[in-house]
């Protein structure tokens, strides 16, 4: 019943949206804002270039919202719309894929964000974001978005097997830093004792 | 589908639904953006908006009592005049002229004046014969007489102005037109003197040769008929002539 209930808000907050409600944009706003600015994250990674990407989706979810199919989940729909406009915003800010390899991923950065559990969400997003651009770009659209290796291809303008070599270092340079962090976390517990 | 692989599953569960804050300022941001992008969707609806404005105060000017109606089209005891589409007779005809002088007038009132101005002399005389051949016309078939003007390729103004001077002018109405010619002092008039030059413009274009205006006599005006009927292009009017008494 209660789950009848979200789904009938949500479709209502919706179909206000498509008629232009200033209200209902605004409750859509802050209901999936702080959602999709993780997305922007994991890909824009700067926070200040991630809101400006955030507000485009908007403004394009706003606008386009009205040919949202109802068998379509709106959340899954926005998601999409965020990836794609993180997407676009780095075609105009640089040329990621010629810098795949290029950025040096800074352990001391990631030190900074110390916590007590090394699997927390929040270390976990911190870490995606300070992947090199390309890594964290295909590791996104693909392990967190779902993204076929085929359909990255497509949207990146690469081969399919750069996508996979792609995610597979990133998920090895995560694995690493876990693996660190770990080791960090213990040392400085048996330290402490 | 491809089986996941467990490390990024596991990413995954923890990191889809992962949130971060955004600036407090940036929905202030969109909903302006939102605003400007409602304002501009709003233009056409300020467009239509106009548009209707225009036609109610069109209708207003029509149909209000007030205004002042143009005294080509008032039977006048003093001189007798014998419309045959009087406003007693078939307002609505007469109305028709009065709505396509007006619009007439809101569309281009000052090129006319100036083309008044720049054909005086020319306007005397071809006016005098071609409301004189037009006395004789009946309007029967509109539609294929709009047809025709658009056959003759002439701006729409001028269609609109021509029709109003063909509905307008008629046995009396066209002797009291061509007695006011010296001095137009009204608008409606002017309009009137355009449209008969429009139509002028009508003929000369279709090589037609404006013959000197008869006289008053029943075999003349039948006469001039014949000639205007032969001269004519096909399809040039469908007027059929109502026959001088």
């Amino acid at each position: 019943m209660k789950l009848f209930k979200l789904y009938n808000k949500e479709g209502d907050i919706v179909e206000r949206c498509k008629k232009g409600e200033r209200k209902a944009q605004q409750e859509l706003f802050t209901k999936y804002s702080p959602l999709l600015m993780s997305v922007c994250m994991r890909i824009v990674a700067k926070r200040e270039e991630a809101e400006e990407v955030l507000s485009s989706v908007f403004l394009k979810v706003f606008k386009s919202i009205g040919s949202l199919k109802e068998e379509v989940p709106l959340e899954a729909w926005m998601r999409r719309i965020c990836i794609n406009e993180s997407l676009n915003h780095l075609r105009i800010k640089r040329s990621i894929f010629l810098e795949l390899d290029s950025e040096d991923y800074s352990f001391e950065e990631y030190r900074s964000h110390n916590q007590e559990d090394p699997w927390a969400t929040e270390e976990l997003q911190r870490m995606i974001e300070k992947l090199p651009l390309g890594y964290r770009t295909v590791f996104t659209m693909v392990a967190i978005e779902g993204f076929s290796h085929q359909e990255v291809a497509s949207l990146l303008n690469m081969e399919e097997s750069s996508s996979r070599s792609q995610l597979v270092k990133a998920r090895q340079l995560l694995q690493k830093q876990i693996t660190e962090r770990n080791y960090i976390v213990k040392h400085e517990r048996a330290t402490s004792i | 589908m491809k089986e996941q692989h467990p490390f990024d599953a596991e990413l995954q569960e923890k990191v889809a639904q992962h949130k971060t804050s955004v600036s407090p300022s940036l929905w202030d941001k969109i909903e302006q953006e939102l605003g400007e992008d409602k304002k501009t969707s709003y233009y056409p609806l300020v467009r239509w908006a106009v548009a209707a404005a225009f036609l109610i105060g069109f209708g207003i000017l029509k149909y209000s009592p007030t205004i002042e109606r143009d005294p080509i089209y008032m039977p006048t005891e003093e001189k007798g005049i014998q419309t045959p589409i009087s406003l007693e007779k078939d307002d609505k005809q007469s109305e028709e002229s009065m709505a396509v002088a007006v619009e007439s007038k809101v569309e281009d009132v000052n090129q006319h004046r100036v083309e008044l101005k720049r054909s005086e002399s020319e306007k005397q005389e071809s006016v005098k014969a071609v409301a004189q051949e037009l006395k004789g016309f009946e309007i029967t078939d509109e539609e294929e007489d709009e047809r025709a003007f658009a056959e003759a390729e002439l701006p729409k103004e001028v269609l609109n102005i021509g029709k109003s001077g063909y509905f307008s002018i008629e046995i009396g109405k066209a002797e009291d037109l061509i007695e006011k010619l010296e001095k137009p002092t009204t608008y409606g008039e002017e309009l009137k003197i355009y449209a008969v030059r429009s139509m002028n413009q009508v003929f000369e274009g279709k090589g037609m040769e404006i013959p000197p205006a008869p006289k008053n006599s029943i075999d003349e005006l039948k006469a001039k008929w014949n000639t205007l009927t032969t001269a004519l292009p096909k399809g040039l009017f469908s007027a059929k002539p109502t026959q001088p008494k």
